[in-house]
């Protein structure tokens, strides 16, 4: 069993990597220091990794704050409407993350409603940092609140008491207890976001100007030069330190993260502070769900709107013209999406059961190895797979398994830990009991372990096929004419300036969404496949 | 230190609002503490004790009733603005700071100058014997330093009155008897009022000045312990506060005197709470060590408990079941089960509790 596993995650993830990783070697090491030479001798490429860390950070501090404080404010104090709030929250998690882009241009584009419609601007100032940082913002938000949230609920309500009993008011054990505690958490979250940003691909491809980021420029060298050794040698300098920053998140502040808070959560919030408080927390947290509504209605709307900016009669056309070839690949993303679903599930949880339980020699190489897609940006994983699968010994190029393995490899991660996790947790007396009564341990792992696993292995399943209908950077160098998926077919549409076809193909893809995990399971319900 | 209300809660309500309805927890309570005093509030739990001591605190709003510490009224007052000392059941102490920092901090909260912090804070860390213990953080404290950490921290902003939350419950067994003492001590030491909850009547009866006894969110009775365990006004007091013998029989007046009839015995009656009818039912509550045995006799001997010290039995006879307590005695064996035996009741030590709607249990 560990053996069939260290060959498919090497097969799958290690040997693609490491492919990757020699490309730019493939022509000769003198080859190899010369682009690596070119590219940090040249003043644009300085200028991108300049851009490529101030968006990142940017984005990463800004997200941090605003998830703060809504997270702050929700577990703080009594907001109205907890329920409509937090599924406002958690519609970005379920939304591919350009999708906030186009409603930033449809917004406040050169045609935008509010710059052009409203104000009369014909402006190009969306293109660029801010609007890049504000796309991103948003499709970030709900990860970073999630994970905020949940510290902030955990942390112990009788510390936080016992201030307010020595004449603390809510600012001063924001400052003296509250931030103290959770600044491992907060620092969790900032680089979380901060990788999240590095690896996106679809923001910049609408929204860039002329802001090149590095996840662009990978882009730009495969699908507009076919430079492959410059693309590998783009995506090498991502990597490193993006592999660097994710240990730090997950290996270090994580841990410290929740040691510093302990305990489990509450949900009795800590309901001191003057009315003026909780007012102040309703209108700010009711602000940012108003505005992720106003975004999504951007969308909708444009969806139906004939020639945004120029025509705004009604027109059922988006949808004529989308529903002739759209439908296929919503039925192909939907397929594919599932299949790899699956295999990430049934994968994960014997390595679940492989490390957490029976705790084998070298689990962690499993781990290890099913953790590094995720801790590689979405862009080098897809850019690696297409490398590896295009030339022999394996040629997978254009074919659907290649899609799937990429959708497998991204999510492998989350389920692998949540199996892990939950079957470490288990008291060994169980299956030694079990043991005792004469059951194999496949008996034991199918009668006793699968019933116990089963909440961890749906809400995985749940998790693992949404992100896999939204994802884009890590599938756009898989896909083929054969076989699209939505998330490139929307980026094709906008960026070729059929806004109204994306958004209609947007609106579909979000709908289908919204029915697979709508009767599965609600989306507050689903929320714990996060923390 | 005066011996004026220093806490007074005048019908004090407090109701949730949960899942299922409302609930009330705090039901019309009223109460007032003394000047000095250490009062415990005792009582199962969901009796709304910690309740209570939260509305005092301010970290809950009262539902309707007023509160008012020294004189002042503080219902409306913010927890902030209150004064008041709380020592939380897992002492609540700041994980990142050390010993020191946590108990300067409310003087620091008052703007306090940074020398007069340091004296204020050596001379209480001195007092409580924690002074080699400053730098030191919470997590490198044993259970029972914590403890005292929490409590120096409560009384370093001389609170008007001092708030534990079942401080010895999170404890091991060893360890509670020491601090039970220590609080006491540094209590009276600090001449402060006290506000105490726990459910535990050993710690309640061993600390207190007076104990109230709580139940479904009201006082069934307020006390010094001598008072409670021998005088209860109600079966859940008699019940809550020891192990009792708890038995219906009825009381007559004879020659304008009353008399307890039980177990075919007439007796004067010393000791009773509620009205006094002639011919009314009454419950008589017996501590199991007011009774002695003889043998032989009419009962028999239903099970038998050897503690070392005391010997407990259940002994039954004319249908009803009596426990007894008695010391051990090195020359005499101890009763076995089935033993024949006699019972003598002190009959000058049973409390009645007199008047109708009383719901009598089974003895």
């Amino acid at each position: 069993m560990y053996a069939l596993l260290l060959v498919l995650l090497g097969f799958g993830v290690l040997y693609p990597v490491l492919t990757l990783l020699g490309a730019p070697f493939s022509r000769g090491l003198e080859v190899a220091t010369g682009v690596f030479g070119a590219l940090l001798r040249s003043r644009y490429y300085h200028g991108v990794l300049r851009n490529t860390v101030v968006l990142a950070s940017v984005v990463g501090a800004i997200t941090t704050i605003v998830a703060f404080a809504a997270a702050y404010a929700t577990s703080r104090f009594q907001i109205k409407g907890m329920r409509i709030l937090e599924n406002i929250f958690l519609l970005p998690t379920i939304t591919p993350p350009f999708f906030f882009a186009m409603s930033f241009i449809l917004l406040f584009g050169r045609r935008g409603l509010v710059t052009y419609g409203l104000l009369d601007q014909q402006t190009g100032a969306i293109y660029g940092l801010p609007g890049l940082a504000l796309a991103q913002t948003v499709a970030f938000f709900p990860f970073a609140y999630l994970l905020l949230r949940g510290l902030l609920l955990r942390l112990d309500a009788s510390v936080e008491e016992a201030a307010v009993t020595m004449g603390a008011r809510p600012t001063h054990v924001l400052r003296d207890v509250i931030l103290p505690l959770l600044l491992p958490g907060i620092g969790s979250a900032f680089l979380l976001v901060f990788l999240d940003s590095l690896g996106d691909l679809g923001a910049p491809l609408l929204l860039s100007g002329r802001y090149s980021v590095l996840s662009s420029e990978i882009y730009l060298a495969i699908i507009g030069r076919f430079d492959i050794p410059e693309g590998a040698a783009l995506a090498i300098l991502l990597v490193v330190p993006a592999i660097g920053l994710f240990v730090i998140q997950r290996g270090y502040l994580d841990r410290r993260a929740l040691a510093s808070v302990g305990g489990r959560a509450v949900q009795r919030p800590v309901t001191l502070g003057s009315p003026g408080w909780h007012l102040a927390g309703t209108v700010l947290v009711w602000s940012i769900a108003g505005f992720i509504v106003v975004l999504y209605l951007s969308i909708g709307l444009a969806s139906v709107t004939r020639l945004w900016g120029v025509d705004f009669s009604v027109t059922w056309n988006h949808y004529q013209s989308v529903f002739k070839d759209g439908l296929m690949i919503l039925r192909a993303t939907l397929i594919l999406a599932g299949i790899a679903a699956l295999l990430s599930a049934v994968l994960s949880t014997v390595t679940g059961y492989l490390v957490g339980h029976l705790r084998i020699t070298g689990g962690w190489l499993l781990e290890a190895l099913s953790t590094l897609p995720l801790a590689i940006p979405g862009t080098v994983v897809g850019l690696a797979l297409a490398v590896a699968f295009g030339r022999d010994p394996v040629i997978l190029t254009g074919t659907a398994a290649l899609i799937v393995i990429g959708l497998v490899a991204r999510t492998l991660s989350y389920g692998t830990r949540f199996a892990v996790v939950a079957l470490r947790q288990l008291d060994r007396s169980l299956t030694e009991a079990s043991a005792v009564m004469g059951a194999t341990d496949w008996q034991t792992f199918r009668g006793l372990l699968l019933p116990l696993l089963r909440p961890a292995i749906i809400s995985s399943l749940i998790f693992n096929f949404t992100r896999n209908v939204v994802t884009f950077s890590a599938i756009i160098f898989l896909v083929s004419p054969r076989w699209n998926l939505m998330t490139p077919a929307i980026i094709a549409a906008a960026d070729s300036g059929r806004l109204g076809d994306a958004a209609a193909l947007s609106v579909l893809l979000i709908a289908a969404v919204l029915c697979v995990v709508g009767p599965t399971a609600s989306l507050v319900r689903y929320r714990g496949g996060f923390v | 230190m005066s011996e004026s209300k220093a806490v007074s809660l005048t019908r004090l309500t407090k109701v949730f609002d949960t899942a299922t309805g409302p609930l009330q927890v705090v039901a019309e309570f009223t109460l007032d503490v003394r000047g000095g005093e250490l009062l415990t509030l005792l009582g199962p739990s969901g009796s709304g004790k910690t309740t209570v001591l939260r509305l005092v605190a301010g970290l809950e709003r009262p539902s309707a009733g007023a509160i008012h510490i020294g004189g002042v009224d503080v219902t409306h007052q913010a927890a902030a603005d209150r004064n008041v000392g709380f020592v939380f059941q897992n002492y609540a102490l700041f994980p990142h700071l050390n010993v020191f920092d946590n108990v300067a901090y409310p003087l620091r909260l008052r703007r306090t100058l940074p020398a007069v912090v340091r004296s204020q804070v050596d001379e209480i860390l001195d007092r409580l014997g924690l002074h080699t213990l400053a730098g030191r953080l919470p997590s490198q404290l044993s259970g029972g330093q914590q403890q005292r950490v929490a409590l120096s921290r409560a009384l370093v902003m001389q609170p008007s009155v001092l708030l534990f939350d079942e401080p010895l419950s999170n404890l091991d067994a060893g360890l509670r008897a020491q601090v039970r003492a220590e609080i006491r001590r540094i209590q009276r030491a600090f001449g402060i009022t006290a506000i105490y909850v726990t459910h535990d009547q050993a710690e309640a009866m061993s600390l207190s000045d007076r104990v109230a006894v709580m139940n479904a969110g009201r006082i069934e009775q307020v006390d010094t312990p001598n008072e409670l365990y021998n005088r209860p006004r109600t079966v859940f007091v008699a019940t809550f506060v020891g192990k009792v013998n708890v038995i219906p029989g009825v009381i007559r007046h004879a020659d304008s005197r009353p008399v307890g009839m039980l177990l075919g015995q007439t007796f004067a009656l010393r000791s009773w709470s509620g009205p006094l009818n002639d011919g009314g039912q009454a419950v008589f509550v017996i501590r199991p060590e007011r009774v002695d045995m003889q043998t032989p006799g009419a009962g028999r001997v239903l099970q038998a408990e050897y503690l070392g010290a005391l010997e407990e039995y259940v002994v039954e006879l004319e249908g009803v079941e009596l426990i007894v307590r008695r010391l051990a005695h090195p020359e005499r064996a101890p009763l076995a089960e089935g033993d024949r035996v006699g019972v003598v009741i002190d009959h000058a030590s049973v409390h009645a509790i007199c008047g109708a709607g009383e719901a009598v249990p089974r003895g």
